[in-house]
């Protein structure tokens, strides 16, 4: 029964991926040519609040906050989620 | 190429069909009729409409007409040919559809002019029709293009960077209820929240740009995978 719910959850979040994803790519064909924007890497002073983002030190008008600015940059999201994805060996480590 | 990997059985019998073969051509339309058709009534399509705009595209997609060649020229085999069609006939019914919301104008205009269109058995005077607007002149891409932006911008920051950090990202929801400071269980509902809240928008705004316009969110998301300018010209 566990099994069944967990193979209909999973194929409903997979389609949602692909939707949003779908969506995205949609965007990324009319998207005219990004220019200025070239430093995936943040500046320090974002580097340290984006930091506290994913370290989940963040409250929520802090979230909110940190989530304007990601929108307006998005390639800073690369460096977030990369951030996060750093962390995954860390953590497993940590965990045994 | 990775591209036909994905439908090469599509993009063969594309091929088949430009080189006439009859078999195929006869395979493709009785693969395609039915869901074309169903398609484009549940567009909002009459059901002679739909049947004349399928035979249609049928007769375009394997002949050319003049300079034009057939359509299936350019199916590369990228998405499926069903998906590929459908965005055609869309667009092909987006374009009736416009066609008549213009001739209903200029008819309007002569009427309120003194004329009487049904007399001259066709639309009595040019200037001011030429001049008249449809109700949308945008493309249907541009049409998508613009309600879903529109949808996006009604979102919060934070349900976006959200939705990208795991759909496009990679990351667990797991790792986001971390940065969010939720359980799980929260970031699923707030995801799948926000998707609804973009299929629910999206379409609104497309059909505030043609109100006629009726597909469902299913349709839309299939057409965004296919909707590439080559199609529409």
């Amino acid at each position: 029964m566990c099994k069944i719910a967990g193979l209909a959850r999973h194929s409903f979040v997979e389609k949602e991926n692909n939707e949003f994803k779908i969506l995205a790519e949609f965007l990324e064909r009319f998207a005219p040519e990004v220019v200025g924007h070239c430093a995936d890497e943040p500046p320090p002073e974002m580097r340290e609040r984006l930091d506290r983002f994913v370290a989940g030190q963040c409250n929520e008008a802090e979230i909110e906050a940190v989530c304007v600015v990601l929108r307006t940059r998005p390639e800073w999201t690369n460096w977030v989620s990369g951030r996060v994805k750093s962390q995954r060996g860390a953590d497993a480590d940590g965990s045994r | 190429m990775q591209i036909l990997a994905d439908h090469g059985a599509d993009f063969e019998l594309a091929q088949e069909c430009l080189r006439g073969d009859e078999r195929a051509i006869r395979t493709m339309q009785e693969r395609c009729r039915t869901p074309l058709m169903q398609f484009l009534t549940g567009s909002g399509a009459g059901a002679v409409e739909a049947e004349e705009i399928t035979e249609s595209l049928f007769t375009d997609c394997t002949i050319g007409h003049g300079t034009r060649t057939a359509r299936f020229e350019k199916y590369g085999g990228r998405c499926a040919l069903l998906s590929w069609m459908k965005t055609i006939a869309l667009n092909e019914l987006i374009s009736v559809r416009r066609r008549q919301a213009t001739h209903r104008t200029a008819v309007e205009m002569a009427t309120g002019a003194g004329s009487n269109p049904g007399e001259t058995g066709d639309l009595p005077f040019r200037g001011a029709v030429e001049t008249a607007v449809a109700p949308a002149d945008a493309t249907l891409p541009v049409i998508m293009k613009t309600a879903l932006q529109k949808a996006l911008g009604e979102c919060q920051a934070s349900e976006l960077v959200m939705l990208s950090l795991v759909h496009l990202k990679g990351l667990t929801q797991r790792e986001v209820a971390g940065i969010w400071r939720w359980d799980e269980p929260r970031i699923s509902r707030a995801l799948r929240r926000t998707m609804q809240r973009i299929a629910e928008r999206t379409l609104r705004h497309a059909r505030a740009a043609d109100p006629w316009l009726e597909i469902g969110w299913r349709d839309f998301v299939q057409l965004c995978q296919v909707a590439d300018s080559p199609l529409f010209e």
